[in-house]
């Protein structure tokens, strides 16, 4: 395959532009599939790459999957990228595949603040994208005030390459401002594209709009600017200008259609396989596990050894089918590779390259291709490489779970298969975690947000027929230390037989940018070098729960300097319970805070609510960091504690008749105020007294 | 605390009186350069510098987004604090940053008395009531002239102290002829100008009694330095 030829790209929309639609329409031009159904579709069928039951109850999508098809001999992988920001670790690890995107906007709607937070995570990931305006049929379409929302919203310098022919209910086709030509869609799907003369009435304001796409598209080539001095612009010479500014993504040119009434769709295939990028026009580059993470660039090149990320997980029935992309090398059917992260080989089953749940057997692959494999074991994010190397993909950020839900199983059935959920659910998702809480006996979710973790509880009911109580979503506070704080403890302990002994000196202190570090500072043999490690895991043990309100302890370095050990009594166990004291000595002195998650909560509202709006976040504990005005809207933007988010989607709604919307995403920790800290101490101490009871309590039933 | 540490380096300190603590009777302060010279940066280091003294500030831009405002303080702040340790310096601007607030408006979104109302609205919601107003991203003409009017009223109502940046014609050299119009509304007024590799703070206007100042921006940082 010509990597030239390539494009992984994704879709990527505010939630109700049109996205899901989209796509199927894409499958069916490009004759992956034969019929068209909608979103939510009448005929039940739903659409093709929404396959989960559940998205499709809920409209939304939530899981990335790779789809491949091919237009104009391009071959293109779309990767479906979910459209909620409580799903942001599905989006980030999507956006790091990609190497070029499709902004999905939807002319009435324009630039939302999901598009907003959608596109910072763009940037963060330098994807190259081009605009499709979607809903062009709709009441109230408005293009010209979409492009002017992405240039003033999101400051893209975008460009219409497109003009629309009729607008809202009289929308008939556009026309295409390089070649100047008027294309409409005919046929019962709108499958012929027929090319023909701009309707008179339009040339004046199409020439205008050419000349305005000509002007920005001339910054990016040097070749342009002179032919159209000279009067000699050629079609190749504008796109090839255009590519250059979206390459540097210094410039966004916009398409337009309407999915549903089946028009444009095939326009933004030819935009896709002119304007966004190949493998080979993206820098990408890997950590040298064995040096040290020292950073070595790749090469899209079958030639050179194996690099290829696993960047989603999927179980299936035939087992866990890896989806993975390859950025150097190849692999095929019975290729040993090794797991960069775990050290560990394995040998390559079946190949396949999906669409959406159907698949197609393939002997091998190459650099630049995003492909599934089966029978390979591993975790999402880690990276697969040829033997002899032991390169690993830069880290993906994985945020930290802010919520948290109490789950026990309703019936016999439900408590064997919760297990088994469990295990996928995390596996497949690194910001999804479950643990038993050791004094409740519980067993708990966490996740980034309540719809999260409501996504879960109802996939575990469809997909393993559990069925769960749940208790009401709890905060995940954290707790860390403030000031340095000494120990020397000792723990000794004789009862008959081999006695404990084990003696720690050190001290705790603040590390703000790690959540734990431990530091072997030991001169000499007074603790043997054989227990450090113990000591080590009684620390990291000690964390996991301070005793300030019950949270995880973060942000925090122990250091181990001396010691003292017995020839006979001293042991693993016994250095790590001296360990475990040592920490809670110190812990008390060292300053402990609680810490909440913070959230950055953005609110798109009509201007004459923003008083209300403003009003409305304060009160919930919120800052305000500011407000953008463009006239009659306005996003406000704030900090809010997330303990303070609970039912804000509902106060919102009744302060604005229902005209704001907002999204809301992990911004960072920070301690709790004095009197809200004081009520969790209260209440933490509080459980501890009736969790102990409590625990007994299960005994005398069992 | 590391605050004064901050501000005490600051050549700001010397600029008339007191930047970090807002006159009380409220005041109104014209900055005024051509496109690219270093208003921004003046206005960031004069709000930073009242942010670390304890200080509510908003500051208000024309034109410019959140994220790009943001961008500048986080830039201005990392310049003030070079060489000071790192966790105490975070730890201060987490404080500072909550006494913040931005407003950004669309050139054509913008007018002087929606702003008077829209912080008439966070006072009275108890949401946020500025010490310091610096606003940024005016251009010369009539309009400049009407919204000084209707902000100095608000500063002197309020007892708030307020800088507005005029972005001046490249092609007119005379910065005081540009701002000459409107002077009377401003009880300060200084001119930004590339002089030598640097730039250089001129008083055009300033309060009867009050020495003039020598201050550049330095070229590297764009921080208010003391002139050689």
């Amino acid at each position: 395959m010509e990597l030239s030829l390539i494009r992984n790209i994704g879709i990527s929309a505010h939630i109700d532009s049109g996205k899901t639609t989209l796509s199927e329409r894409i499958l069916f031009y490009t004759r992956r599939i034969r019929v068209m159904h909608e979103v939510k579709g009448k005929d039940g069928a739903g659409a093709t790459m929404d396959f989960m039951d559940l998205e499709r109850e809920r409209g939304i999508t939530i899981t990335s999957a790779a789809t491949h098809c091919e237009w104009l001999g391009h071959h293109i992988n779309l990767i479906d990228t979910p459209g909620h920001v409580d799903f942001t670790i599905e989006v980030e690890r999507a956006l790091r595949v990609l190497d070029g995107a499709v902004l999905v906007l939807c002319a009435v709607g324009g630039v939302q603040s999901q598009s907003i937070t959608v596109d910072r995570q763009m940037n963060r990931y330098r994807v190259p994208r081009i605009a499709f305006v979607n809903k062009c049929d709709r009441s109230g379409a408005s293009p010209a005030r979409v492009v002017e929302q992405l240039r003033e919203r999101l400051g893209h310098n975008a460009v219409l390459v497109q003009v629309p022919i009729g607008i809202e209910d009289r929308f008939e086709g556009v026309v295409d401002l390089v070649r100047m030509e008027a294309i409409r869609f005919e046929g019962g799907s709108g499958e012929h594209v027929v090319r023909g003369p701009i309707p008179e009435e339009m040339l004046a304001e199409c020439r205008a709009r050419r000349e305005d796409l000509l002007d920005r598209a001339s910054l990016h080539s040097e070749a342009l600017t002179d032919a159209i001095l000279e009067n000699r612009v050629t079609e190749d010479l504008v796109h090839a200008a255009i590519r250059r500014g979206v390459l540097s993504r210094a410039l966004t040119p916009v398409v337009l259609g309407s999915a549903f009434r089946n028009k444009g769709v095939q326009p933004l295939l030819d935009a896709v396989a002119l304007y966004l990028p190949s493998p080979l026009d993206m820098d990408t580059s890997a950590l040298d596990v064995e040096r040290d993470g020292a950073e070595v660039p790749l090469a899209a090149d079958p030639e050179k050894p194996l690099v290829a990320l696993a960047f989603k997980l999927e179980e299936s029935r035939y087992g866990q089918i890896t989806y993975v992309r390859l950025y150097q090398g190849r692999v095929s059917h019975g290729d040993a590779v090794v797991n960069a992260r775990t050290g560990k080989r394995a040998r390559v089953g079946r190949l396949v390259r999906m669409h959406a749940h159907r698949m197609e057997e393939i002997e091998g692959a190459d650099a630049g291709d995003i492909v599934a494999l089966f029978g390979v074991p591993c975790e999402s994010g880690d990276t697969f490489c040829a033997e002899g190397v032991r390169w690993a993909m830069t880290s993906m950020k994985v945020p930290e779970p802010v919520m948290s839900l109490a789950v026990s199983p309703k019936d016999v059935r439900s408590r064997d298969n919760l297990g088994k959920a469990l295990a996928r659910f995390t596996k497949e998702d690194p910001t999804f975690r479950a643990y038993v809480d050791q004094e409740s006996g519980s067993i708990v979710i966490q996740g980034m947000g309540e719809l999260h973790l409501d996504i879960y509880v109802e996939r575990m009911r469809r997909e393993y027929g559990v069925d769960v109580a749940t208790g009401a979503p709890q905060v995940a506070y954290r707790e860390t230390v403030s000031r340095r704080a000494a120990f020397d403890f000792l723990h000794r302990k004789q009862t008959g037989g081999a006695g404990q002994f084990a003696r720690i000196i050190g001290f705790i202190e603040p590390h703000p940018d790690a959540d734990y570090e431990f530091v072997d500072a030991l001169v000499g043999q007074t603790i043997p070098r054989e227990f450090v490690s113990a000591c080590d895991r009684g620390f990291r043990e000690a964390t996991r729960k301070g005793t300030l309100i019950g949270a995880a302890v973060t942000g925090v370095r122990v250091t181990i300097d001396d010691g003292a050990a017995h020839a006979v009594d001293s042991s693993d166990l016994a250095f790590r319970q001296a360990a475990i004291g040592a920490f809670r000595e110190a812990y008390e002195d060292a300053g402990p805070v609680a810490l909440e998650p913070i959230m950055r909560v953005t609110v798109e509202t009509p201007s004459e609510y923003q008083g209300a709006v403003l009003a409305g976040l304060q009160q919930r504990r919120g800052t305000i960091v500011g407000t953008d005005e463009d006239g009659w809207f306005c996003t406000v933007e704030g900090e809010v504690p997330l303990a303070e988010m609970f039912g804000y989607s509902t106060a919102l709604r009744s302060r604005t008749q229902g005209k704001a919307e907002f999204t809301m995403e992990f911004a960072k920790y920070r301690a709790v105020p004095a009197k809200i800290a004081e009520e969790l101490r209260r209440k933490h101490a509080e459980a501890r007294r009736l969790g102990r009871s409590g625990a007994s309590g299960r005994r005398g039933d069992a | 605390m590391i605050e004064d540490e901050i501000t005490a380096r600051s050549a700001l300190r010397t600029l008339d009186r007191r930047a970090g603590s807002p006159a009380t009777g409220g005041r109104l302060v014209l900055v005024a350069a051509r496109a690219g010279v270093g208003k921004t940066a003046l206005l960031v280091q004069v709000a930073i510098d009242a942010l670390l003294h304890g200080h509510h500030v908003l500051h208000v831009s024309l034109g410019e987004t959140l994220s790009h405002v943001k961008r500048w303080y986080e830039g201005v702040y990392r310049d003030l604090t070079v060489g000071m340790p790192a966790d105490a310096v975070r730890a201060a601007w987490e404080r500072a940053e909550r006494s913040r607030m931005l407003m950004v408006f669309r050139h054509d979104a913008f007018r002087a008395d929606r702003l008077a109302e829209r912080m008439r609205l966070l006072e009275t919601q108890g949401v946020f009531a500025p010490r310091l107003v610096v606003a940024d991203g005016f251009l010369p003409g009539h309009a400049l002239r009407a919204d000084a009017e209707v902000l100095g009223r608000v500063c002197a109502e309020k007892g708030i102290e307020m800088w507005l940046a005029v972005r001046t014609p490249l092609e007119i050299d005379d910065v005081g002829a540009v701002v000459d119009p409107v002077a009377g509304l401003f009880e300060t007024i200084i001119a930004l100008e590339p002089q030598a590799g640097a730039v250089v703070l001129r008083e055009i206007r300033r309060p009867p009694g009050v020495p003039p100042v020598a201050l550049r921006l330095d070229p590297g940082t764009m921080l208010v330095t003391a002139a050689r």
